[in-house]
């Protein structure tokens, strides 16, 4: 019977080569999990495809969901998207930094002052393509992949990613 | 505007006679309301329906439920006892034009506080025609009737309406110039013009035109207000202005013929990292003529912060002080008038569009101490 006795410092002792692939290989594989994760998981504004929205400042995104008029030529039709909780709630506080609450309260103060109907919004998932295909110009937000399972959908520009 | 007036006054007398409506009762009911309100009603069913048909037209509620209980009432009074209201708001648009209706119902009142139309002109300019509120300081445009709107559940003094002794008219008939100007920064610049009539004085308060006709105050004069404000963030919150108020109101002549008013009023509204703060500040000269002429000024400011202390909990506390309080006419008539009043309270947003509040109030008025304690629910649907 032949045994093999190794210690523990030979275990370990290895060529410069080796070593660096040892250590290389767990990092880089965390590091792909970590990308793919968050790419899973971004806040994208999509349009329905055909349309000419282009990317915009996120501070523009902002003042169009909040209501702001147009200072002259064409301005996107916001929607907002209640289908997904999540993605509503991650748009409310990363890219008009309000909570849900506070920002429907903005958004009903307006209403009562100028009388100006609220912003549309979609409730079911199931009506978001017929919804910005419908009407144009139209713009919401969603996690992009979710935006990827709509063909008629193009996505317009990245928003926030997953925190 | 006279002639205007003429008009609605003699159609009702072509429409007859119809029976009073349930929830129409009072001891002041004018007999002429059950004649005007299907006119009312008809015009207003003129504007709704072809919004309504394009499906332009929005609806919110606002219920209101407190449950109070104060520590000193007149003999007579409950100790404690609850309130329920509600706010109905409607609005659309068709074409350029825009209208939009609030109305009030609660245990002990039942009014149309605005109904107007507006012809949109520009980007940003609305010409409105109607029954609407003051553009005096901020709050009474800010949050209307929505009491969910507000963080706290109590008005200031100064911007509570009429009937609960605000020193301030708060509703006026007739035509409101509203518009803004965008900064090349990102800013607003916006400008209310109002002129109309305003409302009569009472025996303790100012009494607006009711616009249905039910209740009947006799003859008003005519007023106008002009408020400039400042937002450096066209969609924040955080705004600066200053507005300035003239008008006159009827007495019945049993003492006080005339009330003239001047009011010169600033605010501001400022957020410091989670600290919310606003204030106002308002200089009125009175003039109350009786058998003789009596003159007088006082100054009011107030004072709120707002804070988040937990997710969905905010903490809040106000002051409001008011100054020359024996040396100015028009507050010497209103026995109800707290120039001192101090607030604390939590808001807790527990669902969306809800929330719950525990309030607690501190206020001296001229004849008493009045401390309050309120638990309120509000909400907005849908």
């Amino acid at each position: 019977m032949i045994s093999v006795r190794l210690s523990s410092r030979q275990i370990f002792q290895c060529s410069p080569a080796q070593s660096l692939l040892r250590w290389a290989l767990p990092v880089l594989w965390m590091l792909l999990a970590v990308t793919s994760v968050s790419a899973a998981d971004k806040l994208v504004l999509v349009s329905g495809t055909g349309t000419t929205n282009k990317a915009v400042p996120l501070s523009e995104v902002r003042r169009a969901f909040l209501g702001a008029v147009s200072a002259g030529g064409r301005q996107a039709m916001p929607i907002r998207n209640f289908s997904d909780a999540k993605a509503h709630q991650l748009f409310s506080e990363q890219v008009l930094t309000l909570s849900p609450s506070e920002y429907d309260r903005r958004l009903a103060m307006r209403s009562l002052q100028s009388g100006l109907t609220q912003l549309p919004t979609i409730r079911d998932s199931g009506d978001i393509e017929r919804v910005l295909q419908d009407t144009p110009n139209s713009v919401t937000y969603m996690f992009e992949s979710d935006a990827k399972k709509y063909k008629s959908l193009t996505v317009v520009q990245d928003l926030a990613p997953m925190p | 505007m006279n002639l205007i007036a003429n008009f609605v006054s003699r159609v009702p007398t072509l429409l007859g006679p119809h029976p009073h409506l349930p929830f129409i009762v009072g001891p002041n009911l004018n007999p002429t309301f059950t004649r005007t309100l299907p006119f009312v009603v008809a015009a207003f069913a003129a504007l709704v329906l072809p919004t309504a048909a394009k499906a332009d037209v929005q609806a919110l509620v606002f219920p209101d439920v407190s449950y109070l209980s104060h520590s000193s009432v007149a003999p007579g009074e409950a100790r404690s006892k609850s309130e329920v209201g509600v706010g109905l708001f409607a609005s659309g648009k068709h074409a350029d034009f825009v209208w939009l209706a609030e109305y009030f119902k609660s245990k002990s009142e039942s009014e149309m506080e605005r109904l107007q139309v507006g012809w949109r002109f520009g980007e940003r300019d609305v010409l409105w025609l109607g029954r609407m509120h003051t553009p005096i300081g901020f709050w009474n445009t800010e949050y209307h009737h929505g009491t969910y709107l507000q963080t706290t559940r109590h008005r200031t003094q100064l911007d509570d309406f009429e009937d609960e002794n605000s020193p301030l008219p708060k509703h006026f008939i007739g035509l409101l110039w509203d518009g803004s100007r965008a900064t090349s920064a990102g800013g607003l610049v916006s400008y209310s013009f109002a002129w109309g009539q305003q409302p009569r004085w009472g025996e303790t308060s100012f009494e607006p035109r009711d616009i249905l006709g039910r209740i009947k105050t006799g003859r008003h004069r005519y007023g106008g207000t002009a408020r400039v404000s400042y937002r450096a963030d066209e969609v924040g919150s955080d705004q600066a202005g200053v507005s300035v108020h003239h008008f006159t109101a009827l007495g019945d002549g049993l003492p006080v013929r005339t009330v003239e008013q001047t009011a010169l009023a600033a605010h501001v509204v400022k957020t410091v990292g989670s600290l919310k703060l606003s204030s106002t500040l308002v200089v009125a000269k009175n003039t109350v003529t009786t058998a003789k002429v009596a003159k007088g000024h006082f100054f009011t400011m107030w004072l709120q912060a707002e804070h988040p202390v937990v997710d969905k909990v905010t903490a809040y506390a106000r002051t409001e002080r008011t100054f020359r309080v024996n040396a100015d006419p028009l507050l010497q008539m209103m026995p109800g008038f707290e120039h001192q009043e101090r607030l604390v309270g939590l808001r807790w947003d527990f669902a969306t569009n809800q929330a719950l509040r525990i309030e607690f109030i501190d206020g001296r008025r001229l004849n008493g101490i009045d401390r309050e304690l309120a638990i309120n629910w509000s909400a907005v649907f849908p």
